[in-house]
């Protein structure tokens, strides 16, 4: 019997030691492929910590910290397939107190948010992500776009933010910052978002329209050109709009040429066109179209099947234009009769070589 | 890509009467003097939502929308 209960002690002890290492493996690989879920455990750990009540007295201090920066990197992340810039990116949470001094707060020059012990409903998380999204992930985007405009895309960045990481919050949000903006809904602010709305529901435009931002927040222009700036990004908003509620087999404007954000969309599809010329019709139409027009940035869709085609046209324009990225999306089409379809898309995006910072004044 | 890393500063409330002292804005946050520099509305414990250095002097931003909404365009300037 004595000889039997050790070697079940045995067996348990050798199965306890292997499961035990497996573990730490497993936990050690888990984190090296995925060091942005690092934070989300720690506010996991804080949280169950924060159960014993006074005993651990700075677990919510640690937890509010680990999920609002984790919660934010992991969306940057997600979203980073669709819009790369925002995962370059990462958030970090930085506690301060007694060691700041008047004079090192006025030199560092910082926003410090307070954020509350007596967190109800998690409101911390809330004005978290406000502060967060407009003052890192938006910095550049937002730069030069009018009042509204900005708000707008502020408003419909964290409420997608809320939404993925914690829907939760999501009518707390609603309640303070998007209703009293909302108005009627006939404020430019709530008719900016219904625009941004469309742009998402295409898959593909949404992204499209940050971007163009983004590019637009790269360049210093000489003059106060803001007024001018601001017309061409609301032009941008109705022109991708347009392209977005566009139906399949529609042949519309795909080119944007202003002064400052020159953009062209090539969707490489009929099939009659691939199989008669391969890619030499798009390469055409770029060479006479959208090269004349010194287009910054060209976007190419296309079906998945149609890959090696859009590739082929991209590396035409190798000496001119830099393959900025390239990916693979779902996107919702319309069909000539109004219905919806579900289709994944290649897009590539590609970017002059050589765009000045500086835009002078004309 | 590398990605850029930026932190973003932060007080709990445990530190807050802390750091409001060592700004040297204790005494007039106590005697409801400080004010929210985009609404003018007092600053309290219930309503502050950040602090930042503005021309030479402690600003702080009260948890209004529209007031954090100016602090972030007023940031936003600043860095521009």
């Amino acid at each position: 019997m004595d000889e039997a209960l050790k070697a079940i002690g045995l067996a348990i002890g050798v199965g306890a030691g292997i499961s035990g290492w497996a573990l730490l493996v497993y936990v050690v690989i888990t984190i090296f492929k995925n060091p942005d879920k690092v934070d989300l455990w720690r506010a996991l750990f804080y949280r169950m910590l924060m159960a014993f009540g006074s005993m651990f007295k700075s677990a919510h201090k640690q937890y509010v910290r680990y999920d609002l920066q984790g919660r934010v990197n992991e969306f940057a992340r997600a979203l980073s397939k669709e819009a790369p810039y925002l995962a370059t990116t990462k958030v970090k949470v930085e506690y301060v107190g007694t060691e700041t001094t008047r004079e090192s707060f006025l030199k560092d020059d910082e926003v410090i948010l307070r954020l509350r012990s007596n967190d109800r409903n998690e409101r911390n998380f809330v004005h978290g992500a406000c502060l967060i999204t407009a003052a890192c992930l938006l910095h550049k985007t937002r730069r030069y776009m009018a009042k509204t405009q900005r708000e707008a895309v502020e408003l419909y960045v964290v409420t997608k933010l809320l939404q993925r990481e914690k829907p939760s919050v999501v009518n707390i949000y609603l309640e303070e910052y998007l209703h009293p903006k909302w108005g009627d809904g006939n404020t430019k602010i709530a008719k900016h978002y219904a625009a941004y709305d469309r742009l998402d529901k295409g898959a593909l435009f949404f992204p499209v329209f940050l971007r163009e931002l983004d590019f637009l927040g790269n360049k210093v222009f000489g003059g106060p050109r803001k007024g001018q700036i601001q017309a061409e990004i609301s032009a941008l908003i109705e022109f991708l709009d347009k392209v977005a509620q566009r139906k399949v087999g529609d042949e519309g404007d795909l080119e944007f040429n202003r002064e400052y954000c020159r953009v062209g969309i090539v969707i490489v599809g009929r099939s009659a066109k691939i199989a008669a010329s391969g890619a030499k019709a798009w390469v055409k139409y770029i060479r006479n179209n959208l090269e004349p027009h010194h287009t910054e940035t060209i976007y190419l869709v296309g079906a998945p099947e149609n890959k090696g085609v859009i590739d082929e046209v991209c590396d035409a324009f190798d000496g001119t234009y830099e393959r900025y990225h390239s990916s693979i999306h779902d996107i919702e089409m319309k069909a000539s009769d109004g219905t919806l379809l579900k289709r994944k898309r290649y897009i590539v995006i590609l970017r002059v070589h050589g765009i000045n910072v500086y835009q002078s004044a004309a | 890509m590398e990605a850029e890393r930026t932190s973003v500063k932060a007080v709990y409330d445990d530190d807050l009467v802390a750091l409001l002292r060592a700004l040297d804005v204790y005494g007039d946050f106590t005697a409801h003097r400080l004010r929210c520099a985009f609404c003018r509305d007092t600053i309290t414990w219930d309503n502050l939502y950040a602090l930042y250095p503005d021309s030479g002097a402690v600003k702080c931003c009260c948890s209004k929308p529209d007031c954090v909404e100016g602090l972030l365009a007023k940031r936003s300037e600043k860095a521009h």
